[in-house]
């Protein structure tokens, strides 16, 4: 590349920088600042601050089991969010582009299958309370119908501990899918025609021509999407707060809603700083992690 | 000439007027929750009746009143009149100067001639008052009960917790469930537990555990009371998904006819409203944990109180705003929206409410002493967080009554070595 | 890129099964093929049944609702819509989303593609600090950010008005736009900037000229992301606008919550409303939304 000519291109890419930076900072890193500074000390919203040192990470870190509970919660969820949704994701990708055949309904299909993306995720949380309902919901009346439960004994899977994270989970596989579906959708369309005229030519079915083919040549879009997958994990509130606002027993309380509990409810405005502060830390290292292993498997094709 | 002086002295007279008008339009800023619409209409209503004063009204759901509450007065923004609940977060208020003493006011105003003094009292500190409650009471040591489910079924209705245990077996046998109850947000269960409570102690008990001179692992009443709780969980006497619906399904599940008893205060009353119910409605006391307990009080609180800000410069239309909430005709209609009872003296005579109200059981609470605060608020807030997971997780079997008031004790204590 | 003569990539279809002569014949194809349309079908009913529960429920009364949650509506009172859109004040809360949404995406699409542009076309220095910070900036969760920004805003006076949402969307939503656009500019070969650059060509011009009308599948993605986050953010727009004016789209929504009593034949009415919008959105950039995920996001 010829870089001679070009040289340094002098003050103009720092102007063309200059408006995106500018928000970036005043908007996400300066209040980051400010946060990391309410870290250290004791507020409640209402009075002056107090320094307090490092005292709210040392409770937070050694003498919390709150928070330690919140913790392995997101990572059950960061680690259902790269897991399964990449799976469901593959699994609508792959219908789409090779179960369906008239090339008409490929447009609907995508559509339809994408529709659950175009609702709030509180819209989504209320409407799949509801659903979920042992008494009153839409799951419980099919599931009967079917005859698989009774209807004097429904589930009651958003209110057991010991089910709750994962159904609430079950309403962001319903709708995130349709995102990853066309990341896929696209990567597949990606690959190249002759390779598949090759394979059917040697006569590879149905079956072995997504095993050896799709497969293989998606793993760079499978990076990709676990990594904001795995982003995105860490940062899930709404739904879980609308559907279950972090219960029962605090079973499904992930570190963002139990964050917000301590300043919104219990206004420790100082204490729920250092949760994001430390958060943030363990994010950017499972993101980075996660790019770095994209960034490795790109280099093997 | 002198026509002409005349209609000088007359536009003058005219500006002077106008001006003045416009010097004595008062701006009031008041943030309350979002009420059904007759009291909206009520509230326009006073503000057309009111010219000089520029109402501004912003409504918020209840949660985001607090958070939004909170900050302004951080940010002292605060609006001219607030609203907000009895308790641990009123008082806090109040300790960082954001609400300003009435008792001038009262003492003009006189809001609280005729009613019992211990709806007032929750307000006040060291004589003086800090806020005006506007609310009504709603009942809450009741079951509203499906009256067809138990009739038609033989079932009498239940005395004490065993027997309500048994008849909620019986229930089963005929694919009904027992208590409409929606404990998602955890408050039910603390209001539970205070009318069980209230049946078995006295209410200054509470006083001492916030003063620290008794423990909750000693209090043998809230033992009782939280253990006679997980009975009826462990019993499936609550609806199914009690612990994932919010107290609103536990209404629309009673309404529908799909659980036979509804431990929800009176509220239910404003579904009727938007839906026939479609079945007879009796009111029974809430059955006692031991038989022969005595109540001795109810948890009945005019809850929502109005404060001002001290800093307001429209102390007039501030003073003039409490007189319309606690007057007799905007009583009336808000307690009719909202299934209350109004605390004001006067009021109940004239209002429209359902017979099932006028029962004996409802109108012997009302006599007895009253706490004027709900249980949910009667604790600092980091204890009442605990309680709310302990009681849950106690309730799902996970830990026992014992343990429960343990992780309830160590909050307590940490609170009050602060 | 689809490397086969003029075919766009939504014609193609990579299935053989059932397509003749070439194809594998025999009964495992056919049975393969059938079970495939049963899983397709089970899929497009998952994926659209709750929103026909949905908008039924809206013409349902709530003892229907919660009755029998499969049953049909006794009747379909249309004039139901009409009282949804007054009672929650729904014309008001369309134009206020919209006024956010374009204004925020406007800006988010001009500003992240300059920036882009730049770390990927021209050189100067402090780029890997820049770009890891755009990297970090997507990890910060919205929540941390609520106290400090609302905060902020009270001092310069900015709470309920629109312009702190948008700021607030803008601000949030730069970073993943300009990785997106950046991954792009990355992938497309640098010997058309190159010739433009002997030409004595300025970068302007490039930019908007060339650069900008060859990016359009990934302009389209970028759009269509942060419409929809725009559209169906909730908590900032919660905590910032307070004046039922200035309401967005989700806050409406819970005007049919209130804590006693959910008129929940409104609410799914209103849902269903909402829904709308972005859902044409979405099909008439559909074609370029997956065209830009393919450049972009395979080679970024």
């Amino acid at each position: 590349m010829s870089g001679r000519k070009m040289g340094s291109s002098g003050i103009s890419p720092y102007l063309y920088l200059a408006p995106a930076l500018l928000f970036m900072i005043g908007i996400i890193l300066y209040p980051m600042i400010s946060s990391v500074v309410i870290s250290f000390r004791k507020w409640n919203g209402l009075g002056p601050m107090t320094p307090v040192g490092l005292e709210n990470y040392r409770r937070l870190l050694f003498a919390d089991p709150d928070f330690r509970g919140s913790i392995v919660a997101t990572f059950i969820w960061v680690l259902m969010s790269v897991t399964l949704l990449t799976i469901t994701s593959m699994i609508l990708a792959l219908v789409v582009e090779f179960g369906v055949v008239r090339r008409r309904m490929i447009a609907v299909t995508r559509t339809v299958l994408f529709m659950p993306m175009t609702m709030s995720l509180v819209s989504v949380g209320v409407l799949w309370s509801l659903i979920l309902n042992p008494l009153l919901g839409l799951l419980t009346k099919v599931l009967a119908v079917v005859g698989l439960i009774s209807q004097n004994n429904p589930p009651d899977l958003l209110g057991t501990q010991s089910t709750a994270l994962l159904a609430v989970f079950f309403p962001v596989i319903w709708q995130w899918s349709g995102f990853g579906m066309v990341v896929f959708s696209s990567a597949i369309q990606g690959i190249p025609e002759e390779i598949i005229e090759a394979a059917k030519i040697d006569g590879c079915g149905h079956w072995k021509q997504i095993r050896y083919i799709a497969l293989p040549l998606l793993l760079p879009a499978v990076a990709i999407l676990t990594t904001v997958n795995c982003i995105g994990g860490f940062k899930a509130f709404d739904i879980l707060y609308v559907m279950t606002a972090g219960g029962p027993a605090n079973a499904s309380m992930v570190a963002t809603i139990y964050m917000f509990r301590q300043a919104f409810v219990s206004t420790s405005f100082g204490y729920s700083a250092a949760i994001s502060v430390i958060m943030f830390v363990v994010a950017a290292f499972f993101g980075i992690l996660c790019m770095r292993l994209s960034q490795r498997t790109e280099k093997y094709f | 000439m002198r026509i002409k002086r005349f209609f000088l002295i007359l536009v003058a007279g005219m500006i002077c007027i106008s001006f003045a008008q416009g010097a004595g339009k008062q701006t009031l800023t008041v943030w309350m929750i979002s009420w059904p619409q007759p009291v909206l209409d009520a509230i326009d209503a006073w503000a057309k009746q009111n010219p000089d004063i520029d109402l501004k009204l912003s409504l918020f759901g209840s949660e985001d009143l607090k958070t939004q509450t909170r900050l302004a007065v951080d940010a002292q923004k605060a609006p001219d009149i607030m609203m907000t609940n009895a308790g641990t977060t009123f008082w806090e208020y109040v300790d960082k100067g954001a609400a300003m003493d009435l008792t001038p006011g009262l003492t003009q105003h006189k809001w609280d001639a005729g009613v019992n003094k211990s709806y007032f009292d929750v307000f006040r500190r060291s004589g003086k008052l800090y806020a005006v409650p506007v609310a009504g009471v709603t009942t809450w040591q009741t079951l509203y009960v499906n009256a067809k489910n138990f009739t038609d079924n033989g079932i009498a209705y239940p005395k004490t917790v065993d027997e309500l245990i048994a008849a909620s077996n019986a229930l089963k046998k005929k694919n009904i469930q027992t208590i409409a109850f929606g404990d998602k947000d955890g408050w039910p269960a603390i209001l539970l537990l205070g009318d069980f409570f209230l049946q078995e102690g006295s209410y200054d008990l509470v006083g001492k555990i916030n003063a620290g001179t008794l423990k909750w692992t000693d209090c043998v009443p809230m033992k009782n009371s939280l253990a006679a709780i997980v009975k009826l969980a462990k019993n499936d006497v609550f609806m199914s998904g009690y612990l994932s619906s919010d107290h609103n399904l536990a209404i629309q599940s009673w309404a529908a006819g799909k659980t036979a008893a509804l431990y929800n205060g009176s509220w239910w009353y404003q579904v009727t409203q938007t839906t026939s119910l479609g079945f007879p409605i009796d009111v029974i006391p809430l059955p006692l944990v031991s038989a022969g307990d005595k109540l001795k009080g109810v948890q009945l609180s005019a809850d929502m109180c109005l404060f001002v800000t001290p800093t307001t410069k429209s102390l007039n239309a501030a003073l003039r705003f409490l007189d319309f909430q606690t007057s007799k005709a905007y009583q009336k209609i808000y307690n009719e929206a909202g299934g209350s009872f109004p605390i004001y003296p006067g009021v109940i005579q004239d209002m429209s409410v359902d017979p099932v109200f006028k029962k004996d059981v409802i109108q012997n609470q009302m006599k007895l002493p009253a706490t004027g605060i709900f249980f949910d608020h009667a604790f600092p807030i980091p204890v009442i967080e605990v309680m709310k997971t302990a009681i849950q997780s106690a309730m799902q079997g996970n830990i026992t009554v014992d343990e429960a008031l343990k992780q309830i004790q160590a909050k307590q204590d940490e609170v009050l070595n602060k | 890129m689809s490397a086969a003569g003029g075919t766009t990539p939504e014609m193609t279809n990579k299935g053989i099964v059932g397509r003749g002569p070439e194809g594998v014949r025999g009964l495992p194809a056919r049975i393969g093929f059938i079970l495939a349309t049963i899983f397709t079908l089970a899929l497009l009913v998952f994926s659209v049944y709750p929103f026909i529960w949905m908008v039924l429920n809206t013409f349902k009364t709530n003892r229907e609702i919660f009755g029998n949650p499969l049953s049909l509506p006794q009747k379909i009172n249309l004039k139901i819509l009409s009282d949804v859109w007054k009672a929650g004040k729904l014309g008001g809360a369309l134009r206020n989303s919209m006024l956010v949404t374009s204004i925020s995406v406007i800006s988010i699409v001009a500003m992240a593609s300059l920036a882009a542009f730049a770390l990927s076309h021209l050189r100067f220095r402090g780029k890997t600090p820049i770009l890891a910070f755009i990297v970090g900036a997507q990890v910060v969760s919205g929540q941390v950010l609520l106290i400090p920004l609302f905060r902020m805003f009270t001092q310069t006076n900015l709470i309920g008005s629109i312009l702190s949402v948008i700021l607030v969307y803008i601000g949030t939503g730069l970073p993943l736009s300009v990785y997106l656009f950046w991954g792009f500019f990355r992938g497309m070969s640098p010997s058309i900037y190159e010739s433009t650059k002997i030409d004595g060509c300025p970068d302007r011009v490039y930019y908007s000229r060339i650069l900008m009308p060859l990016s359009s599948p990934i302009i389209g993605s970028v759009i269509v992301f942060q419409a929809l986050f725009c559209w169906t953010e909730y908590l900032f727009a919660l905590t910032f606008l307070k004046d039922n004016a200035t309401h967005t789209i989700p806050l409406q929504l819970q005007v049919f919550v209130s804590q006693y009593l959910t008129n929940w034949s409104y609410l799914f009415g209103a849902l269903s409303i909402a829904v709308i919008p972005v859902l044409v959105l979405y099909v008439f950039l559909q074609k370029l939304f997956i065209r830009g995920l393919t450049a972009g996001a395979i080679k970024g």
